[in-house]
């Protein structure tokens, strides 16, 4: 082992890593040199003034641990939240999703030929205007509510979206007897094809044909069609306060 | 405080200081040093079930705390930064431990981790190779450098003593 060996291998010997036989002819080998000894001996009391130096250092941990504890039982908690807490508003809220979304998927499909005749009928007789036998005397609307079979109560209840009853008159969508309703309030109008409903409930709908917005719903014993040229936003409006009113 | 956690405050808890002692001197800042320690027992919190009893929960602790120092891409700041006063050993008036811990600091970053690692935590050049995911032999002549400079800057420190006697491999 030669002066080169010495310093290559010098790291194993300080951590006492060399193999036996190495370990021989390393000290061999400062025996019989000086100038290795001496290096590998200064080595030696460095590093141990190194521990001494370092050792004497303070070094106050008490923060460091009071902080990773409290961190460890915050996380223990969090844990907690989310392996009992979450998962059960979680399964809640899915419970109420699904529920909405069967009540919203209850009741019969509207038949496409209502809603296309209504959009007809809106535009022929509201928007383009075209001369009908409309009822506006109170007392005139009364009779076609009894002929309907439509409580004048329901009639008056749409009244308090906010838009005022203007006229009715009857008239058939998809070849059933409607009674409709003109509702309006600042020059737009709405309208409501109102008849009692049958067996099935008509599921609730919402959809639009060109520029007119359509919806569909029953309530007690009422089914409504509605038709707008209102923009979709304040049709929605409509369409939740009426419900809500019926 | 469950069980489990009084089991790890009793493994990695008596390590606090030793990891405290060696990232301050792998930051160069005490505050950093804290934030480092803190972060590395969290670390090791989160991974205490795949810690197995028995095995070297000092090397486990440093091998994260090296983890989390390099993997915070704080490589670049390991320059060699002069140590503020804060930083030096010792109570004020031990000239030697001031000496020692300068020239530490005046080391190469690569040389003083793993001088600090070897000598003064006492973990093996394999132990070292490990926590570094470096050759060992890299190990081995960063350790050689590093007391080689030790030795020099000690020397520089204190000339009016005298000459002193190198071999070859130290010029």
């Amino acid at each position: 082992m030669n002066c080169e060996d010495i310093n290559q291998l010098s790291a194993l010997w300080h951590s006492g890593e060399l193999e036996t036989p190495s370990q021989k002819a390393f000290d061999a080998h400062l025996a019989s040199c000086p100038a290795c000894a001496t290096a590998i001996r200064e080595q030696w009391n460095n590093d141990a003034r190194l521990r001494e130096a370092l050792a004497d250092e303070p070094a106050d941990t008490r923060g460091v641990e009071q902080r990773v504890m409290r961190q460890i039982a915050r996380e223990r908690v969090s844990r907690l939240v989310w392996r009992r807490v979450v998962p059960g508003m979680a399964a809640a809220a899915a419970l109420v999703a699904a529920v909405l979304f069967l009540n919203s998927q209850r009741g019969t499909p509207v038949n496409p030929a209502i809603l296309a005749d209504a959009a007809r009928d809106h535009t022929v007789e509201v928007i383009k205007q075209a001369p009908r036998r409309w009822r506006t005397d109170a007392s005139d609307i009364a009779v076609i509510e009894k002929a309907q079979g439509i409580s004048d109560s329901d009639v008056k209840a749409l009244e308090t979206t906010g838009y005022k009853l203007q006229r009715a008159k009857i008239c058939r969508l998809g070849g059933t007897p409607y009674m409709h309703l003109v509702y309006a309030r600042a020059g737009r109008e709405f309208s409501v094809y109102m008849r009692v409903r049958g067996d099935q409930a008509l599921r609730e709908t919402a959809s639009n044909s060109g520029d007119l917005q359509l919806g569909a719903f029953t309530r007690g014993r009422v089914q409504a069609v509605i038709v707008t040229d209102a923009p979709r936003g304040e049709c929605a409006q409509f369409m939740r306060d009426a419900e809500a009113a019926l | 405080m469950n069980s489990r956690e009084q089991e790890f405050g009793e493994v990695a808890m008596p390590q606090a200081r030793n990891l405290l002692r060696f990232a301050r001197r792998l930051t160069s800042d005490p505050t950093a040093a804290e934030d480092l320690v803190q972060e590395t027992l969290m670390r090791a919190w989160r991974g205490f079930d795949q810690f197995r009893g028995g095995t070297n929960a000092r090397a486990w602790l440093f091998r994260i705390l090296l983890n989390t120092f390099y993997g915070q891409g704080r490589k670049k700041r390991l320059t060699v930064v002069p140590l503020g006063d804060t930083d030096r050993a010792g109570p004020v008036g031990n000239h030697i431990a001031f000496e020692i811990t300068d020239a530490l600091a005046k080391l190469p970053a690569d040389q003083r981790t793993v001088l600090l690692l070897g000598s003064v935590e006492g973990f093996t050049c394999r132990e070292i190779s490990e926590m570094l995911q470096i050759p060992m032999g890299t190990v081995m002549s960063r350790m050689s450098r590093a007391r080689q400079a030790m030795r020099l800057q000690l020397d520089l420190a204190s000339k009016d003593d005298g000459p002193k006697v190198y071999s070859q491999w130290e010029s």
